[in-house]
């Protein structure tokens, strides 16, 4: 089970950074090894469960932290801010064109924005997918990270937290919508 | 190099480090033990906290790499660098004058008890 642990967060490990997985990785995974061995003999299963459980959220936290740093070392703020933006805009309009259609009887949103990605050689339910929960998902992770180097470089900023809010807005919003109502059935029955 | 006030506050981890190297190099595994002692298990670094803060030490120079290990290349060691010594004590001053005003408005030494007095 530790030998399974230890080569799991080898694997984990290669989520970081390329520069800080080439300077740490190895170190890590060894100092990890050794926190098992020593958890082990002083604290028995039980302590290792602990021990995983905080190297978990330790690793979630870092590997944030090592993605605002390898950012902010190449100056990338900027683009990622762009690029948040760009990937979550078309969550917004379908929400905008959604609460046009249905509490206000006007499609025009749907009929000229959305009925060209219907008519597109991708799937309805692929393509209302990406706008709806992977584009959202990928601008909440890219703003989890300028968070994060906001907090790194004690700066305050207010993008990253309402590009959270609207990014948990649009991918909840649209769950609980497609468990309620069914979305893309409406979205097909629509077009 | 930075003044050492412009680097003040540290964070816990950051300063618990140095106070480790004070006393000599180690390696990554021996600083996260010797913190765990020194604070009494209040501070639990993961080797994620511990290698981005060594990261970002030797970058502003407070720490430096000493030679890898000639029996295990992965395992590096680290220790204090003179302006990392001086950080050091210049965060320990900052602490102490912190715990002088906390003397002064009397909230050490005392016994605070929680009795029900809503």
């Amino acid at each position: 089970m530790i030998a399974f642990a230890n080569t799991l967060y080898g694997w984990l490990l290669l989520a970081y950074p390329p520069v800080y997985r080439r300077a740490y990785a190895a170190e890590m995974s060894l100092t990890f090894r050794e926190m098992n061995r020593d958890t082990l003999q002083q604290d028995g299963l039980r302590g290792l469960v602990v021990l995983w459980a905080r190297t978990l959220i330790d690793y979630g936290d870092s590997l944030l932290t090592a993605y605002a740093e390898s950012l902010r070392e190449r100056n990338l703020g900027p683009q990622i801010n762009a690029l948040i933006v760009a990937l979550i805009v078309p969550g917004v309009l379908l929400w905008v064109a959604a609460f046009f259609d249905l509490v206000l009887d006007s499609p025009w949103l749907f009929d000229n924005i959305f009925i060209p990605i219907s008519d597109s050689a991708i799937p309805d339910n692929i393509s209302y997918g990406l706008i709806a929960f992977l584009m959202p998902g990928i601008a909440f992770l890219l703003s989890m990270i300028l968070w994060k180097r906001n907090r790194v470089d004690g700066k305050r900023a207010y993008l990253p937290y309402v590009i959270l809010g609207i990014s948990v807005f649009i991918i909840f919003a649209t769950a609980k919508f497609l468990i309620g109502e069914n979305l893309i059935p409406y979205l097909q029955e629509t077009f | 190099l930075n003044h050492p006030e412009e680097l003040l506050p540290l964070t816990p981890a950051v300063f618990y480090i140095l106070l480790v190297l004070a006393d000599g190099e180690r390696h990554g595994y021996s600083i996260m033990k010797e913190v765990e002692d020194h604070s009494q298990g209040q501070v639990k670094m993961g080797p994620g906290t511990l290698y981005g803060s060594i990261k970002r030490m030797l970058t502003s120079q407070l720490i430096e790499e000493t030679e890898a290990d000639e029996d295990d290349e992965r395992r590096r060691y680290y220790h204090l660098t003179d302006f990392g010594r001086r950080v050091a004590a210049a965060e320990a001053r900052r602490l102490s004058s912190l715990v002088t005003l906390a003397q002064d408005k009397k909230l050490l030494g005392e016994t605070f008890a929680l009795k029900g007095n809503w």
